[in-house]
């Protein structure tokens, strides 16, 4: 199932991006107040790899999910996430990169 | 863990930012390649795309009815385009079968994360006893937009259309039912430039019967988002009885 999301979800990047089309609404992180995170009735009838997830990804503080959820879901790169966040690139790279860390070491 | 090798840490971040889609076209290029000279970095790789498509689990969208109905007219059985007409409109069937390519994996990424059963399979058709007539309708409008010819067989469930001359230009076509009175009942996108069939949509079907209004409408990709007519009806017909 993983390579078929995969696919899909690069395609309607690719096909998103030929036709000019980036997301460019902006991220507010400071009033991200609604928790996209699953509920928990529904995390018991998931798979364990997405129970583990899900807590790992809860565990990240919640503007850093929201921007590995945008990138994954929205197809914004680096440099567009900082530009819709109104973050300097560096500091997005940083932060991002120090939430997949964590992630990483939570999931291992 | 955090504290470990760095260099194992860039590597982890670099895939990580590949499977997330973080990286702008150029460092994406090059992590692709490296994907392929470097097997342990693709290992590590494909453990982050793993959870990356896991968080597809989250979401839980549903696709649109169109979409299925646009897949089901589309798959390789129902190409019943002769070979004179494929090639005339060979680019726009090269477009749509990519789109349903795409749609179909969308479907089937989104419906097998959510582990929902899929829609029951059409029921077989039990033959009736006794035979049911064939329903027509020819489809007109202004002369530059086209005429399709709409066939529906009760007995099979089969609703066949033949377009000509229909030109919908980036936007789909859009088949509906109106019975008298009522709203519009979607029976799907048709294939705009070649002859398709589809099953009709159980919710369609008995509203298919003689007296009827047929009608086409222009759509967004796919069909309408909103299970009616959004885009300008171009084209209508009265269903009629052989």
């Amino acid at each position: 199932m993983t390579w078929l999301i995969t696919l899909t979800r690069n395609r309607a990047v690719d096909r998103l991006r030929a036709g000019g089309k980036v997301a460019t609404t902006t991220i507010d992180l400071a009033d991200m107040v609604a928790d996209e995170r699953p509920l928990a009735s529904t995390l018991i009838e998931t798979g364990q790899d997405e129970a583990r997830l899900a807590h790992c990804v809860g565990m990240l503080e919640s503007g850093d999910a929201t921007l590995i959820r945008t990138a994954f879901f929205e197809g914004s790169t680096y440099a567009e996430l900082a530009n819709r966040a109104a973050i300097p690139l560096g500091t997005i790279k940083s932060r991002i990169r120090r939430a997949l860390m964590k992630l990483r070491d939570c999931l291992a | 863990m955090s504290t470990g090798d760095p260099l194992r840490n860039e590597d982890d971040l670099l895939a990580a930012e590949l499977a997330f889609g973080l990286l702008n076209a150029d460092e994406r290029q090059a992590a692709e390649a490296r994907l392929a000279s470097d097997a342990s970095f693709a290992a590590i790789h494909r453990h982050w795309e793993g959870y990356a498509a896991t968080m597809a689990a989250e979401r839980d969208e549903t696709p649109r009815p169109s979409i299925w109905l646009g897949i089901e007219a589309r798959l390789p059985a129902n190409d019943i385009a002769p070979a004179a007409v494929a090639s005339r409109s060979s680019v726009r069937w090269w477009q749509a079968s990519t789109f349903a390519a795409l749609a179909a994996a969308v479907v089937l990424a989104v419906i097998g994360v959510q582990r929902s059963p899929l829609p029951a399979p059409t029921a077989p058709i039990v033959a009736p006893s006794q035979p049911v007539a064939p329903l027509v309708a020819v489809l007109t409008g202004a002369p530059e937009k086209g005429v399709v010819t709409v066939s529906y067989d009760p007995a099979t469930d089969r609703l066949t259309s033949a377009p000509i001359g229909i030109d919908v230009a980036g936007h789909s076509a859009e088949l509906w039912v109106i019975p008298a009175g009522q709203s519009p009942r979607s029976l799907g996108v048709i294939a705009a430039g070649a002859p398709g069939w589809t099953r009709a949509p159980t919710k369609a079907a008995p509203a298919l019967a003689a007296g009827a209004t047929l009608a086409i409408s222009v759509e967004p990709v796919g069909g309408s988002p909103t299970g009616l007519p959004t885009g300008p009806v171009i084209l209508t017909g009265k269903v009629s009885a052989v």
